[in-house]
């Protein structure tokens, strides 16, 4: 295809050719190569925005608008590579938070992410949080944990997530349901 | 125990909380009666424990997004693709919005052409269906560069399905936020959105569901607005239900956030609904914050909609941490979007050609039309909007909570039923932060927001008399509401002298002697209550606010069933139902007041009978409108079971009052106002019932807490100091029972005009606990004047009246003289 625009990077066609292929590889490549592309994003987002506050979704929407590869998609092939974003994304995210508190950028403020997808109203939380939240759900429920970060970092719908965890779209509405009500409990806990 | 657990995060260990989320994820399975029998088997008496559940529980109802998907289970893709819908093939799935789930298809008569179907879920009849096959007819004829033309549309098997142009593109908020633009890019999109409104308009289409999730913008930049009229077409077609996160509502469509009043009110919706609507999808790109940020659920979008403007674009933008978009839009753009989500629709553009016209003058610079910004024009606005705050907040303080209308559509969920005064609290917040633009304090507690405003008032607008007067009056009901009397009262007086002062209107002041009348009523002083009271009753009759009248009515018939004007009482409380059963729903919902006024005056005056079949009207009526948990209905079944006590049906009373206790506890908390009465209620039935030592131990939390919440002469801390009494007395604490019994007679004889009948009531069970100690002298010289002053004052039949001869019969009978323990037996009735 030629239609490719500036901030393509003249790798990423074939190595998600090679990835749908099945090489392993290429899989890792693609993370690496994603990882510089949403970190970097999600630092100029955090640096724009005063208060420190990300859509993790944007995020990912703004990469896959500038991988126009990705249109072409098939919508299962889209679903594994949002999938890999939400991955990388959580990570990027936790990272720079890290980052920062260590640093003591900004006053040592905490990144925050705001997304409706949790359920939780427009208030923004603590990526470290969230993060740390998730990993403890992991330990009752996993496909929960699982589904909830893919929903939540890389915006996946019930039925992306379906596809990419092979489970049924019933079970997935399901844990998506009482995994993020959990969530959102712990977060909005105040004793 | 795995080490890497975070147990630091409150009261729940890391254990518990895996087991309360698997409990909870059972839970779901359950509903109603089996959810709670579940839990009680589950939880037992670990309260704890079950309060965390039952926390999952409520945030997992109460999100539509939740439920929603809970209840409708989408499809599987793979069930679809390949099916044929007209004449298209489904291929492949590309998503899923408000309406239904769209695929992507390809014609099956070999004409190449690509097209999006969307699958409504939802199910249309056959005369809706040749309705919504007509409709589509016109929408297939709009065309304009920035609409997604309409290709197809049918029904299949019951199921709608719109086929419309594929357009390969992001959403548009997604795509601002991607392409980083700034204000003026967006202007230029939403200019070309206008155009193609307007070009639809033309047609005698309105689109109706103007929102980010339908307009897709292409590679190219170009906007393309999708759905349109299709809700509209299938409120045409009479659709049963749509299900789905965005689209909430029974019976009617809309998007929070996007939705004019007019669509939530049932007004006509008209092209200035689309006007607004394209108003609030430049709002939330603009300022990167929905119309209302804080009206995320459909209920609170009403509420806000309904009751309130916009807040500046600009000011939001500022909020919103954008200074650079708040710069932008200060002055024109403010002024663009402040015009297009006027509230009344005939204050709107008047098309959305007038409003494209204006957002271009804007790019170029040139005058815009929107902008009058004279003084005049601005505090006028605000006195406007203040005062329908004003009457909103007397709403929820005259006790029927939030527009009862409203709450039918949401039967279902508990969200409502949350504490009242958590609720004003919001209003009053966002309300005094529109006051002063200069505080951000989004933490301060509201007793301290309101301490501040009263004080700050006189300052900042001692010029504009009449914005502090509304605002003080709506300090007023606010304190009132959080029973903090002695501010609520000096607001009020404050409020009275400004709008005497000032010559108000005689729906100001009507209202204003109503919310005065309204607070002494609460802290009992019944002569003082009953001056404003009339006067407020006279003002407001002659004008045309049959809410406001009838709160006032209300009120003033307590006033009198409490001033010895029984007989008025009862006139003013049927005055006021023929009005409420003349208006409109909403205000026949509020007949529940006074026929719950009727049923407790007629128990007092001993017609039993009467007073629990108003009893019984009075919930019927609650529970037409309201939800079964809602604090209303609870506070009327609080009443009801009150009658049943009084007739001495107390098993089903007491079973009623558990339960009513267990609902308020649980969503109000143990010691809001109304929790309290019913745990007296509880008390009463359970002296009622002689089971003295429980109700003395139930008494005894309830009198104190009363007492802390609303002061030692409060009416009820006093009845709950009283029941205590009586019980502690019966169940050997008669010293204790004894000192709070004359204190309380202390106080009523301090507080009530002589000769009315709680003074006598009290003495009674002075005399009665007397017995119990023995002191047969005193209780006889004790038990003969409180019967005398009870007959006097409401007869042999009463049933305190009868409870003193009973006591004399007890008295008599054991101070071995059966000849006047029989003439007091003789005048028990059975």
């Amino acid at each position: 295809m030629t239609d490719s625009t500036e901030s393509d990077s003249p790798g990423i066609t074939a190595l998600l050719e090679r990835w749908s292929k099945g090489e392993k590889d290429a899989y890792d490549q693609l993370l690496t190569h994603l990882y510089g592309d949403i970190h970097a994003i999600a630092v100029r987002q955090l640096h724009r925005e005063h208060y420190l506050t990300i859509r993790p979704t944007a995020l990912v929407h703004e990469v896959y608008l500038r991988l126009s590869e990705l249109r072409q998609m098939q919508w299962q092939d889209r679903a594994h590579f949002l999938s890999m974003a939400a991955r990388v994304t959580r990570q990027a995210l936790v990272d720079e938070a890290r980052r920062r508190r260590a640093e003591k950028r900004d006053g040592g403020r905490a990144v925050t992410l705001s997304d409706t997808n949790l359920g939780v109203s427009e208030a923004a939380y603590d990526a470290l949080d969230v993060d740390t939240l998730l990993s403890e759900l992991q330990e009752f429920d996993a496909v929960a944990a699982d589904i909830v970060s893919l929903r939540v970092f890389g915006g996946l719908s019930i039925e992306e997530a379906a596809e990419v965890l092979k489970l049924s779209v019933a079970t997935v509405n399901r844990r998506w349901v009482t995994g993020k009500t959990w969530l959102a409990r712990e977060l909005t806990r105040t004793e | 125990m795995a080490g890497s657990r975070t147990d630091s995060n409150g009261v729940t260990g890391g254990g518990d909380r895996a087991r309360a989320y698997q409990l909870f994820a059972q839970a779901l399975d359950y509903e109603g009666e089996l959810r709670e029998q579940f839990l009680t088997r589950e939880c037992g008496a670990d309260f704890k424990f079950r309060a965390e559940v039952d926390a999952l529980l409520l945030i997992a109802t109460r999100d539509p997004a939740v439920t929603g998907s809970l209840l409708g289970s989408a499809g599987h893709p793979e069930e679809l693709a390949g099916q044929t819908y007209g004449h298209f093939r489904l291929t492949t799935r590309i998503g899923e919005g408000g309406m239904g789930v769209v695929y992507r298809a390809d014609r099956t008569d070999g004409v190449q052409q690509s097209v999006a179907i969307k699958l409504i879920s939802t199910t249309v009849g056959h005369a809706g269906r040749v309705r919504f096959e007509r409709e589509a007819q016109l929408l297939a004829q709009i065309e304009h560069p920035a609409v997604a033309r309409l290709v197809d549309a049918g029904v299949e098997n019951g199921r709608a399905w719109i086929a419309m142009e594929f357009v390969n593109g992001l959403r548009i908020d997604d795509y601002c936020r991607a392409k980083n633009l700034n204000s003026t890019d967006i202007v230029r999109l939403l200019v070309q959105l206008a155009g193609a409104v307007a070009a639809a308009h033309r047609m005698l289409v309105v689109h109706n569901d103007i929102k980010p999730a339908n307009v897709l913008v292409t590679a190219e930049g170009v906007p393309k607005l999708i759905d349109f009229g299709i809700s509209r077409a299938l409120q045409e077609a009479g659709a049963t239900r749509l299900s789905g996160p965005a689209t909430v509502g029974v019976g009617r469509l809309f998007s929070p956030g996007f939705a004019a009043p007019e669509q939530i009110n049932g007004g006509t919706v008209t092209v200035a609904t689309d006007v607004f609507g394209l108003g609030a999808l430049a709002y939330r790109l603009l300022t990167g914050r929905s119309t209302f940020p804080d009206a995320v659920e459909p209920l609170d979008y009403m509420l806000a909609i309904s009751q309130r403007d916009v807040e500046l674009p600009s000011r939001t933008a500022l909020k919103a941490g954008r200074p650079t978009e708040a710069r932008q839009l200060r002055g024109d753009l403010d002024a663009i979007l402040c015009k297009a989500l006027e509230r009344d629709p005939n204050r709107r553009y008047g098309s959305a050609l007038d409003m494209q016209e204006d957002l271009h003058s804007y790019l170029t610079r040139r005058p815009v039309k929107a902008r009058v910004p004279t003084f005049l024009y601005r505090s006028g606005k605000f006195v406007r909007r203040n005062a329908l705050a004003v009457s909103l907040v007397s709403l929820l303080v005259v006790g029927l909570i939030v527009a009862a209308t409203f709450m039918e559509l949401q039967r279902h969920r508990t969200e409502q039923a949350r504490d009242v005064a958590a609720r004003r609290a919001e209003f009053i917040e966002n309300l005094l932060a529109s006051v002063d633009p200069t505080s951000d304090k989004p933490n301060v507690t509201v007793a301290a927001l309101l301490d501040s405003a009263a004080q700050e008032l006189d300052q900042k607008l001692g010029g504009e008399p009449l914005v502090e007067a509304s605002i003080l009056g709506m300090i007023a009901n606010t304190d009132g509401a959080m029973a903090r009397y002695p501010e609520a009262l000096a607001a009020s007086d404050h409020q009275l002298i400004i709008l005497r002062a000032h010559g108000a209107g005689a729906l100001e002041l009507g209202r204003a002697l109503a919310t005065r009348g309204a607070l002494l009523r609460e802290l009992g002083k019944w002569s003082d209550a009953l001056p404003p009271l009339q006067q407020a009753v006279a003002l407001l009759k002659p004008v045309d606010a049959p809410s406001d009248l009838c709160s006032a009515m209300d009120t003033l018939g307590a006033v009198l069933a409490n001033s010895n004007q029984e007989k008025a009482a009862e006139a003013m409380y049927h005055e006021e139902i023929a009005i409420e059963m003349a208006g409109n729903a909403q205000l026949r919902a509020q007949r529940m007041n006074p026929l719950f006024g009727l049923s407790v005056l007629l128990a007092n005056l001993g017609r039993y009978q009467e007073g629990a079949e108003y009893g019984r009207q009075a919930l019927a009526a609650a529970r037409e409108t309201l939800p079964a948990d809602n604090p209303a209905v609870l506070n009327i079944e609080t009443s009801y079971a009150n009658a049943l006590t009084t007739l001495h049906r107390t098993a089903e009373a007491e079973s009623l009052l558990r339960h009513v206790v267990a609902a308020q506890t649980k969503v109000l908390g143990p010691d809001h106002k109304h929790t309290l009465l019913s745990r007296l209620a509880l008390v009463a039935n359970l002296a009622d019932q002689h089971r003295d030592e429980e109700a003395a131990a139930m008494g005894l939390p309830v009198a104190r807490s009363f007492e802390a919440l609303l002061g030692a002469d409060n009416l009820y801390a006093m009845s709950a100091w009283n029941f205590y009494g009586g019980a502690a007395c019966g169940s050997h604490q008669e010293d204790q029972g004894l000192a709070a019994l004359k204190r309380v007679a202390a106080a009523r004889q301090r507080l009530y005009p002589p000769g009315t009948w709680v003074i006598s009531s009290s003495q009674l069970s002075i005399g009665v606990c007397q017995f119990h100690m023995r002191r047969y002298g005193e209780s006889e010289a004790t038990l003969l004047a409180a019967v005398a002053g009870l007959e006097a004052a409401r007869g042999p039949g009463f049933n305190r009246t009868q409870d003193g001869y009973r006591a004399l019969y007890d008295l008599y009978s054991a101070m071995g003289k059966p000849d006047d323990a029989a003439r007091w037996n003789a005048k028990l009735s059975h």
